[in-house]
């Protein structure tokens, strides 16, 4: 049996590949920093005049809102009347309610003084029935639509079948929209007729302070896994949603908050019912399809129109979270596989959807087998301390420093969070994203695999809510 | 931690600025004679945004006596040394102020500007050349409106709207235009659909009686503005296009008369649901129609189709 390998040339092989390994993921990252710190240098000026009061052209097309409610009690009024607050000419807000088993719905009807309305149902997308439309008396605008339970991603569906209006916005019950976001987002529709997908940051809003839809105050929670996720977001869509749409290679718009052509959604069939990542799985497939049909399209992110979200504060809800995230990503791709490297693949096909498969979906499992393969070597004495040492430098130190790096692209541009404390907070934050939680996050990635390979079936993800940042919450509570 | 504290010492200074400045253009605006506190070369960009501000919230005289302020500061030659040089963003302020100062001294260098390849820059010289002088804009911004595809549809409405002198101009040009290529026209006549027109452009009447092209035709029959092209409208109501039948049966809803409810009823049983639901709208929003007539329009539909959607109908304008 001379030909199977020895212990030391397995070790040596190991070894050079989980460092290779780290080096190229931190060397991508790196490189889509670089390429966000050039576009945003770019784009950054073009907001000088953003902030004067600006007439709109009467040009600017109606956006029908659509928010998928499931057990949305705490939060949804007050969610809702941060949409009422937009500065946008003509929307209409669409709330879904997927038989939620809390009072969301008995709220909705009386907060929004709702009466039913014979609506004629246009079923341009295969969705579970619709029980009841109500209208809101109280707010032309508003619509409820009660409906079977059927998912995030049927809800959805039933939100465009409702839709008027040519263009829809997705936004999460549990979102705050800041008032310029749809009027910013909505804009390169209008500049490029071949923009069919626009997403924009989502920010957390533990720590923030919320009265009557308006965001008060910016801040930061005290709860450490709220920060965490704080530098964890800054970084994923200051640095990997710009850096990827400046490449043209967009594979995700956040459920939280994205606007889309209602035309073209209809025509690649909606969002996939019973997905969990149905955000992620849509972009993947507008991509597929619109490269298949040749025909020329753009899906583009905006920094600057931003969405607040609530994140969890707990272990539990933020492991299912993640979980659900790795099981969603694992459908999109395996449910779009004919993408990657197609003829026709461009940026998308060959860039972007190749790095997601290997380090974002096969990432956590080579991650977590390093850490635990090195440990072990290093007790079983097959490698060095110095070799432990450069192994833990190297993936330690390179995330460190591309959240570092992220915070100080958020500084020169947004500087969102503008008290020095507040600083010193999210660089602890990136310190503890660093060497713990990216490790436990891999884990729970791995957890969502098996999952996904166990193929359980999505449904509602559930969050143990805080609220704490909401005053009108309370109120609506009492 | 330098980045933090120069960001943080230059909001304060900025915050400090405005404490400082925003009574006295408020007073100068209003027409008062405020004496006008130092101000340093270092406080211009702040000057400037403050002083747009104004000029974007303000309409007629108070703009005027705002404009003084700039005189009185002999800021001019500072602005037009920035059309030149520095970054986007002061190049950007500097082409802006220059339109609320309707200052002509600068006319080359902004004609120059408005073909400058970087968009934000050339639609932005576009607009200031419009406000300064809409008669001498019109033969420079409007070839270039028609040929620029990324100049964005609402930016250049705006501009538009900026003066009817600069809208009677784009009218006169579309009608020289009228012989050019099809996306040119289309998109030259989509512009006018957000302006206010009293009248309807006349060469929408041949378009509309003539052409074959339905996305030309959708944007000739939005911009019907009079009773008596509505003949025109009515034979649009039996075209291919189902779009150009959704907005021949919007335009009867908004300028129809009583014969029109006879050939919109019929529509409610269309196969096409925005056809259904645009047919109802429209006789919804006649104004001549009373309850009694809505009543004898219900009691007639004998289509499950057409019945439900005169209901969501009534039910929509009911609300309002």
């Amino acid at each position: 049996m001379s030909w199977l390998p020895t212990w030391i040339e397995v070790v040596h092989f190991s070894q050079w590949f989980f460092l290779g390994y780290f080096i190229c993921i931190s060397g991508i990252y790196l490189s889509l920093n670089i390429v966000c710190a050039f576009t945003l240098k770019k784009y950054m000026p073009s907001l000088t005049l953003e902030g004067l009061p600006q007439a709109f052209s009467g040009m600017e097309p109606p956006v029908s809102i659509i928010i998928p409610a499931y057990n949305e009690s705490a939060i949804i009024i007050a969610s809702i009347h941060s949409m009422l607050h937009l500065n946008y000419p003509q929307f209409e807000i669409l709330v879904v309610n997927d038989e939620s088993t809390d009072n969301t719905l008995e709220l909705l009807k009386q907060n929004l003084e709702a009466i039913p309305f014979a609506e004629p149902y246009r079923r341009q997308l295969e969705t579970q029935a619709v029980k009841e439309v109500y209208l809101s008396t109280k707010y032309q605008n508003i619509r409820i639509i009660d409906k079977e339970s059927g998912g995030k991603a049927d809800s959805i569906n039933v939100g465009i079948n409702c839709a008027s209006y040519p263009l829809f916005c997705v936004v999460d019950a549990d979102s705050i929209l800041q008032r310029n976001s749809l009027k910013r987002i909505v804009q390169p529709f209008l500049e490029d007729q071949r923009v069919v997908a626009a997403g924009g940051t989502v920010r957390i809003a533990n720590g923030c302070q919320v009265s009557g839809g308006f965001l008060k105050t910016i801040g930061l929670s005290k709860n450490i896994l709220a920060l965490v996720q704080v530098v964890e977001y800054i970084r994923a869509f200051l640095m990997g949603r710009v850096g990827w749409a400046s490449l043209d290679a967009l594979l995700i718009i956040s459920g939280a908050f994205g606007v889309f052509r209602k035309e073209t959604v209809i025509e690649v069939g909606g969002y996939k019912s019973g997905t969990i990542g149905e955000d992620m799985e849509l972009i993947v497939r507008i991509h597929r399809y619109m490269r298949e049909q040749k025909r020329k399209y753009s899906i583009v992110f905006l920094p600057d129109p931003v969405a607040w979200t609530e994140v969890p504060e707990d272990l539990r809800s933020l492991m299912n979270q993640r979980i659900r995230w790795q099981q969603g990503l694992s459908e999109s791709l395996f449910g779009n596989l004919g993408l990657m490297f197609s003829r026709k693949g461009g940026t998308v096909g060959w860039l972007a959807f190749p790095f997601m498969l290997i380090f974002e979906w096969f990432g956590p499992l080579i991650e977590v087998s390093g850490y635990v393969l090195m440990v072990l070597f290093y007790f079983l004495g097959y490698i060095s301390w110095p070799v432990f040492m450069v192994f833990l430098f190297a993936s330690l130190g390179l995330g460190f420093l591309l959240s570092v790096s992220s915070l100080l692209i958020e500084e020169v541009s947004f500087h969102i969070y503008s008290r020095p404390k507040q600083l010193a907070w999210l660089v602890f934050g990136a310190v503890i994203d660093s060497i713990i939680f990216r490790q436990i996050n891999s884990i729970w990635r791995c957890m969502g695999l098996l999952r996904w390979v166990f193929r359980r079936k999505g449904k509602w993800g559930k969050m143990q809510r805080q609220g704490d940042w909401h005053e009108v919450v309370h109120k609506v509570k009492q | 931690m330098w980045l933090r504290f120069k960001n943080v010492y230059q909001e304060n200074y900025r915050k400090n600025f405005i404490k400082n400045w925003q009574p006295v253009l408020v007073q100068r605006a209003l027409g008062e004679n405020a004496a006008l506190p130092a101000l340093d070369a270092g406080e211009i960009d702040y000057f400037l945004i403050l002083w747009l501000h104004f000029q974007e919230s303000l309409l007629g005289a108070p703009r005027e006596h705002l404009n003084a302020v700039v005189h009185e500061l002999n800021l001019s030659r500072e602005l037009k040394k920035r059309l030149h040089k520095g970054s986007i963003a002061k190049r950007m302020v500097a082409i802006s102020s220059f339109g609320y100062l309707r200052d002509e001294s600068a006319w080359n260098e902004l004609v120059h500007l408005v073909q400058s390849p970087a968009l934000t820059l050339s639609i932005l010289s576009a607009s200031a050349l419009a406000n300064i002088n809409p008669q001498k804009a019109a033969p420079v911004i409007f070839p270039i409106i028609a040929e620029r595809r990324d100049w964005p549809a609402p930016k250049i409405a705006r501009i538009l709207k900026e003066s009817p002198e600069i809208l009677t101009s784009f009218l006169q040009f579309i009608e020289k235009s009228l012989h050019e290529k099809r996306p040119y026209l289309i998109r030259l006549l989509r512009l006018l659909h957000v302006q206010n027109l009293n009248q309807s452009p006349f060469y929408i009447r041949d378009i509309l009686d003539h052409s074959k092209d339905s996305e030309l035709i959708l944007a000739a029959l939005k911009l019907v503005r009079e009773p008596r092209d509505l003949d025109l409208v009515r034979k649009r109501l039996r075209d291919e296009s189902w779009q150009v039948r959704v907005q021949a049966v919007k335009m009867l809803g908004q300028l129809g008369d009583k014969q029109d409810v006879a050939s919109l009823v019929p529509l409610l049983s269309s196969k096409d649901w925005w056809l259904r639901y645009r047919a109802a709208s429209a006789i919804k929003a006649m104004p001549f129609l009373k309850k009694i007539d809505f009543e004898q329009i219900k009691a007639s539909l004998t289509d499950r189709y057409a019945l439900e959607m005169f209901e969501y109908a009534s039910a929509q304008k009911d609300s309002i």
